[in-house]
């Protein structure tokens, strides 16, 4: 049977000329700092399709009509945004794809609970955003002792742990936090009041350090599944307490 | 899956924003960019040109069905190896845990779909994983399949409680049914995957499970093991005709125990080649590496029923992709603008849509061929009538869905995939960390877009060669002279194109939900 030498002859010539294709379109430019002015009006985005290069830094200036979660699915980074306030949205188009953006508008009266007290998201403290080797200092105070503080990186929500504050004095005054592009290390530290924490960003993007848990945490605080489509999921669940409205998608091209 | 979106232009026109639950593929989201424009051309050149390079090389290959194999059995210490009692039993007993694990999860578990094993189990290791993996290495399914398992076990068991009779009632299966139930089965399969809209809920899962747990067992009981497996398992079918593709096969070579078997399972050359049943009481067996794709260019007869299943699998592949594209959504908003969007939650105009759309599409597709068919027919002179034309070369086209089917669901199973690695720790979602993998985080750039583009084209290209030389060895083989091979061919060729384009076509297609 002679099919070999056809099929050999048709795989050579397809790889080489694919090959071709994908080293020409490989048009090295560098990843750069993107500002990306975005509009959500009426519960509609525009531009709807938001088209960026792999690693390129990205900061979506939001601006809406109506307060809201902003939500980029499997990136998973979610912000609060404020009813004609600019947000600046920060990710780092690491992945390539096409990722959905949700809007979940919040109405009046509607801010879950807990969520802008003081002990909530980024009550406590917040940093700037953090450049890779940049660090970000607190310490704790007295009125803290015997509570519990969660952290994250509002940029990586993977990157979280818990301070746990001490009530006893003992002679602990510095403690050091890691940020690694996998997983804030210790993931958790015990401290008392006046200990003084630095977190060092470590990873390869920025990052920041906020107080409270991520918004897709305070469900079901165990981490690790990535919980951004679960609110769709479940909604029969909260039988439609919750309103995510699919307003448009990140479009990440391979560079 | 039930991602919410939103129909646009037409009814946000209207002032109305609607939030429908969406669900293209049972569970799961889809991040693929489309495939640009340039490899879209290029891969649909080369399938023409290659087509036609083909034509011209290939007028001179013989019709012999023979090839290359290798036997994984030939030496002693391999077959004890692989027909070890200790080997396989784990792999049985963790494959039927796996089945109690989908219902035990699936009712007692955490309801969300994402912290819940049953989903992304059934939904995408399962169904989308061990496709592939049947249609590239082999049917493991008739080697894991938990209901032939479990009924095996317990044919066992009587025998020992009461030696000397059988389990099963063994009532003879009506021939005429063919595998019509499994059909039946997988159409309904199909409908939960791409209509249905509670197909991601744990504990729909569970009850599926149950419900098709009873229907298999009950198959079995009545009609026997293997006669059902063989008829009205729609798994064991479907997975069967994948296998073809793959680089493996199990053959009887003495056939002195076939006659044992409940069915004659030799083909039109006489090998009896992946029956399970002679494979399991034969000693004088054989389990073949063999070139991909070759098993569906057997010389044996194809029955209605057969092509039916065919025309379904390659309809349904294609409905899953075309079902997430813009046009499919505007013909969304078509239905609802016609209908209204009343209706309850399971029965509304969605699901109407997209219950056409499974409907119709086999449909479709069964009418095109038909019509090729025709044109095969007519090229030969009515040698060979219309649907004998369709049933003969049926399998041939299966390689270009199975490529266009990898290419469609590669990402998924790479990215939502890696779910199943914190679930298998915590897989009713309670807080476990059995296996202390709860905190795994997903790497969401696992498979860069050009890579992608350019696996996904290049195996849409070599699924279309691959299915323009089986086509031909069937033609070789059914024709008397080469003159009409070739006039038989240029019909089948234009399909095949068609059929290439529309794949490629549905990958460069913006996936909008």
């Amino acid at each position: 049977m002679n099919i070999r030498k056809p099929k050999l002859i048709g795989m050579v010539i397809g790889m080489s000329l694919f090959a071709m294709v994908a080293a020409a379109a490989c048009g090295g430019s560098d990843p750069e700092g993107l500002d990306i002015p975005v509009n959500i009006e009426a519960r509609e985005m525009s531009p709807e399709t938001i088209k960026v290069q792999q690693g390129d830094m990205v900061t979506l200036k939001i601006n809406a009509d109506e307060g809201g979660e902003f939500h980029l699915h499997t990136y998973d980074i979610e912000a609060e945004i404020e009813a004609n306030i600019q947000t600046d949205f920060y990710f780092v188009a690491e992945a390539t794809g096409r990722f959905k953006i949700t809007y979940h508008p919040v109405g009046e009266g509607e801010h879950d609970e807990g969520k802008h007290d003081e002990d909530g998201h980024g009550g406590i403290f917040k940093s700037h955003e953090l450049a890779p080797g940049a660090t970000f200092s607190y310490e704790i105070e007295h009125h803290q002792a015997g509570e519990t503080i969660p952290f994250h990186s509002h940029l990586r929500p993977a990157l979280n742990g818990n301070i746990i504050v001490s009530k006893d004095e003992s002679q602990i005054d510095a403690v050091a936090i890691e940020y690694t592009d996998q997983a804030a290390t210790p993931h958790e530290i015990h401290v008392e009041p006046g200990t003084v924490i630095t977190w060092t960003n470590n990873s390869s993007v920025p990052q920041t350090v906020i107080s409270g848990l991520h918004a897709d945490m305070v469900m079901d605080a165990n981490g690790g599944i990535d919980k951004d489509m679960d609110k769709n999921m479940g909604e029969d669940e909260h039988d439609g307490e919750e309103e995510e409205i699919e307003i448009g998608f990140v479009e990440v091209q391979p560079r | 899956m039930k991602n919410l979106k939103i129909i646009l232009p037409a009814v946000a026109a209207a002032g109305s924003l609607m939030v429908w639950p969406a669900y293209a593929h049972g569970f799961g989201e889809r991040t693929e960019l489309p495939v640009p424009l340039g490899y879209f051309l290029i891969g649909a050149g080369f399938a023409v040109a290659l087509s036609f390079l083909f034509i011209s090389v290939f007028v001179k290959a013989s019709g012999e069905s023979s090839y290359r194999r290798f036997n994984l059995l030939g030496t002693r210490w391999s077959q004890a190896t692989l027909t070890s009692p200790i080997l396989l039993t784990p792999i049985k007993l963790f494959s039927v845990l796996l089945l109690g694990l989908v219902i035990a999860t699936g009712y007692a578990g955490e309801s969300e779909s994402l912290l819940n094993f049953s989903p992304t189990f059934v939904w995408i290791i399962w169904w989308v994983g061990m496709s592939i993996f049947i249609a590239l290495i082999g049917n493991i399914w008739a080697l894991v399949n938990p209901w032939k398992i479990i009924f095996g076990w317990a044919e066992w068991f009587y025998q020992i409680v009461r030696p000397g009779r059988s389990l099963s009632l063994s009532r003879n299966y009506p021939a005429k049914f063919g595998i019509w139930p499994a059909l039946m089965l997988f159409v309904l399969y199909t409908w939960i995957q791409d209509a249905y809209t509670k197909g991601d809920i744990p504990s729909q899962i569970a009850t599926m499970a149950v419900v098709y747990s009873i229907i298999t067992l009950g198959g079995m009981f009545i009609f026997g093991r293997y006669q059902w497996l063989r008829h009205g398992e729609a798994f064991s079918v479907v997975f069967g005709v994948l296998s073809r593709f793959s680089v493996t096969e199990i053959r009887v070579r003495s056939q002195d125990s076939c006659p044992v078997c409940s069915v004659d399972c030799r083909n039109l050359s006489g090998e009896c080649i992946d029956c399970y049943e002679c494979f399991q009481r034969s000693s004088d067996r054989e389990l073949n590496l063999k070139p991909f794709a070759i098993g569906l260019g057997r010389n044996e007869k194809v029955t209605n029923d057969i092509l039916a299943l065919v025309v379904l699998m390659l309809a349904t592949v294609t409905f899953d992709g075309f079902s997430a594209t813009p046009a499919w959504a505007e013909f969304q908003t078509f239905i609802l603008d016609t209908f209204g969007n009343g209706g309850s939650e399971v029965f509304n105009s969605l699901v109407l849509a997209d219950t056409m759309g499974v409907i119709l599409f086999p449909l479709g597709f069964f009418l095109v061929y038909l019509f090729f068919s025709k044109l095969m027919a007519i090229s030969v002179e009515g040698e060979v009538s219309t649907l004998e034309m369709a049933r003969i070369f049926g399998y041939s086209l299966i390689p270009i869905a199975l490529a266009y089917n990898i290419a469609h669901f590669i990402t998924l199973l790479l990215i939502q995939g890696q779910l199943i690695v914190p679930l298998a720790s915590d897989p009713f979602g309670s807080g476990w960390n059995i296996l202390g993998t709860v905190d795994y985080s997903i790497n969401i750039a696992i498979i860069n877009a050009r890579i992608l583009w350019f696996l996904s084209v290049g195996l849409i290209v070599l699924g279309h060669m691959l299915a323009v030389y089986l086509a031909h060895l069937v033609a070789i083989r059914t024709f008397s002279d080469r003159a009409m091979v070739l006039k038989s061919q240029y019909p089948m060729l234009t399909l095949m194109v068609v059929y290439t384009l529309i794949s490629l076509w549905i990958l460069a297609q913006p996936i909008v939900q």
